[in-house]
């Protein structure tokens, strides 16, 4: 789904709640039943000693061009208010500690999202296309975090674009 | 003093304190000395000079002739185009080495670096040693020293790992300040409740007031300096340049090409030297528009900042379109600059004319709306006189008076020509029809970037003119052939680039394979954050003791903008 139409969706949302309009709903896409953060995903930012492109991103992300907050997606200052870490860079030994300090904070269901090329965990042995991945101050992260990564943005960096179709991506897994 | 009377003058010091001479450029002296006393008393008599201390690089040399480390001294003349590098010798088996704390506050860093990454320990003047742990915290067995050259890459993350095999240490590093009845110390981060790079503060309160501040970094260390020397060669070491801090990607990766091209001794042609001095520009430019829009934000003027982030966003868009990268990486190379697609700067122009139009009103308002002024005028004051006591550079500098601009006193390539320099004169430096902007204050640098998004426009839009008499403008790859010269192994060279924060410098050391023997990276933020420290502690301002309230951290934070990553490194 393109994030025009669900601009769309978004925008008769609004009126039907402003309204209580109702609308061609037929139409409408739905979130699917499976989801479990349908519509509303809170964002925790965590930066594993990134190069501070992906941060530039994703504070991008919430000027008016792209408005992340119209598809119901936010950013929160405590891991205690979010349901997705999104992690960047590599992932330095100095804030492997933090790191897992923000996870284990998070309440449960928890979800991450790696964005950006250096934050590539999934695949084993790290991704030849870091340049980072040979750095004696660069570890992995933990097993039990691994497990709950849900989407990878690549890009280095990943635009805004692509950032928000992978988050919206989110609302059927 | 002029030119001549700067040279000779320093030569005639570096002849009475080292012992062999050698010019590793046509405007730079080197001198080179065994002597804790001799470098005290030069580095006494430098210091006296207001010559500014732009780098310091430690070396293993213990397999080259010398036998031992040196720890490399650059300084730079601050109006003049000359450096000087005073090289000391440790001696062989030696570990310590003496501190010039007392004499440049800004060396604190580089030592504390240096002990953690090579193990040579400075030896304060009242005879403490320098503590470990900056760079490498709990996670990093002790003696690990991982840019000593006896141990491959491989064996070092192995070292790290083994280390951690029976679990991580998760403590932080230790505060040492003293806690007095009423107050308190609050610690913040390594993780913070915006987007931002890791770091930890921590600050002693009373009440509201920040009575002390401790600023703990090297979260974001990826081994930078070491990667240099494993794996790219001398030409393709440009690629990791650009990760050291992906807001200045394109100034520090320019900042490394000249290094390398020092080394071949093969200078870019005019064109290229023209498209770096407007992808500079370019870099300048998105960033202080950024920043300014972060500054409305942070004062809670919602709507200007959202509109400056739009103004933003379309210059990196603008980025995108002409070089391919929204940031502007990939566009360097040693020897010149190669483009995805011929320039367009007919769109370029139109561009950038609306978007600082745009800037310029919306900057405007903000200079009118109390609600701005009431917060940033006499928040968070750098002294001149503080500036130069901690080193600082680039924009925090310029924003209380300091004059430093590599692009200024040590010109190249497209900065040396008469044309360009008419129009940096008045507008980065003008003192006298805008006083508000070098004051130090929040609001300074806000003026001080606003300003200097005026200047770049101006810039570029010469430079374009010049492209457009250019024969080759329909060209897209502009580059010179880099061939190395073996009579230059284990001699190093510098790059510097004039980034939006302040001048990047590369110290660059060939190895005998082509490859890089030493790489060491200079952020401007390395001696900004001591700035950043100084500006936030109780202080005196005209004589008038001046305190800083908690809820102004962020907004001060802010107005330097520094780099974590490039810091860490």
């Amino acid at each position: 789904m393109s994030h025009r139409q669900l601009g769309k969706r978004n925008w008769v949302n609004r009126l039907q709640a402003l309204f209580g309009l109702r609308l061609d709903t037929e139409t409408q896409p739905r979130p699917s039943r499976g989801s479990i953060f349908s519509r509303s995903i809170f964002i925790r930012h965590l930066d594993g000693g990134s190069t501070n492109a992906p941060e530039m991103e994703l504070t991008a992300l919430s000027n008016p061009i792209y408005d992340l907050a119209q598809y119901g997606i936010h950013f929160v200052p405590s891991p205690r208010h979010a349901d997705i870490l999104i992690v960047t860079g590599p992932l330095t030994w100095n804030m492997l500690g933090p790191t897992l300090a923000t996870f284990e904070a998070m309440p449960e269901p928890k979800r991450i999202v790696t964005v950006g090329d250096c934050a590539s965990f999934s695949e084993q042995g790290g991704d030849p296309d870091c340049l980072f991945s040979e750095s004696y101050a660069v570890t992995d992260l933990p097993s039990e975090m691994t497990t709950k990564i849900v989407a990878h943005v690549a890009g280095d960096p990943p635009t805004p674009r692509a950032i928000i179709q992978s988050l919206l991506r989110l609302d059927k897994k | 003093m002029s030119l001549d009377a700067t040279y000779r003058q320093f030569y005639q010091w570096a002849e009475k304190y080292g012992e062999w001479l050698y010019l590793p450029a046509s405007n730079h002296i080197a001198t080179r000395l065994q002597e804790p006393d001799a470098l005290r008393a030069f580095a006494r008599l430098l210091a006296d000079a207001r010559v500014y201390l732009a780098t310091v690089v430690a070396n293993d040399e213990r397999e080259l002739e010398d036998h031992c480390f040196k720890i490399y001294y650059l300084f730079s003349h601050p109006t003049e185009d000359l450096f000087l590098t005073v090289e000391y010798l440790l001696g062989q088996g030696a570990e310590f080495y003496p501190s010039l704390f007392a004499l440049f506050s800004s060396v604190d860093s580089f030592e504390r670096e240096i002990r953690d990454l090579f193990g040579l320990k400075a030896i304060r003047e009242n005879g403490e040693t320098v503590q470990p742990r900056s760079w490498l915290h709990a996670p990093y067995p002790a003696d690990l020293f991982p840019l000593r050259r006896d141990r491959t890459n491989a064996q070092l993350k192995q070292a790290v790992d083994a280390y951690n095999r029976d679990g991580l240490d998760r403590s932080t590093p230790v505060e040492t300040m003293s806690v007095n009845p009423g107050s308190l110390l609050l610690s913040v981060g390594p993780v913070h409740a915006g987007i931002i790079e890791p770091g930890r503060f921590v600050f002693r309160i009373a009440g509201e007031v920040i009575d002390d501040l401790t600023i703990f970094l090297g979260y974001a260390h990826k081994g930078i300096e070491r990667l240099f020397q494993t794996r790219p060669t001398l030409t393709d070491g440009w690629r990791l340049a650009e990760q050291v801090s992906g807001d200045s990607a394109f100034a520090h990766g320019l900042a490394y090409c000249r290094a390398v091209e020092m080394l071949a001794n093969a200078p870019p042609e005019t064109a290229a030297e023209l498209l770096r001095g407007l992808f500079l520009e370019l870099e300048r430019m998105y960033n202080h528009i950024g920043d300014v829009a972060a500054l409305a934000q942070d004062v809670a003027l919602e709507q200007i900042a959202s509109e400056i982030a739009v103004v933003r966003e379309n210059l990196v868009r603008l980025n995108a379109a002409i070089a391919g990268h929204r940031y502007l990486r990939g566009l360097n190379r040693p020897g010149g600059i190669c483009l995805p697609r011929p320039l367009d700067h007919a769109r370029i122009a139109m561009e950038l004319h609306s978007a600082v139009e745009s800037f310029n009103i919306l900057a405007n308002e903000l200079t009118n709306r109390s609600a701005f002024r009431d917060r940033t005028i006499e928040t968070g004051v750098l002294t001149s006189s503080d500036a130069l006591a901690t080193g600082a550079t680039g924009l925090a500098a310029r924003a209380s008076g300091i004059a430093r601009d590599f692009r200024c006193t040590h010109p190249s390539g497209v900065y040396c020509e008469p044309w360009l320099r008419r129009l940096m004169e008045p507008a980065p430096f003008g003192k006298t029809d805008l006083p508000e902007a070098t004051r130090g204050d929040v609001y300074a640098r806000f003026l001080t970037r606003v300003r200097e998004v005026n200047t770049s426009a101006a810039l570029i839009h010469a430079i374009l003119e010049r492209w457009k008499d250019c024969g080759e403008k329909e060209n897209t790859d502009f580059l010179t052939e880099i061939r190395f010269n073996p009579d230059r192994n284990f001699t190093f060279a510098l790059g510097y680039a004039e980034g939006w924060r302040g001048e990047i410098i590369y110290w660059l050391m060939q190895d005998k394979m082509e490859h890089i023997y030493r790489c060491q990276v200079r952020d401007p933020s390395m001696l900004n954050w001591l700035a950043l420290r100084c500006s936030i502690v109780p202080h005196e301002v005209e004589g008038k003791r001046v305190e800083t309230i908690l809820p102004d951290f962020p907004l001060i934070n802010k107005s330097f903008n520094l780099s974590y990553s490039g810091n860490d490194l």
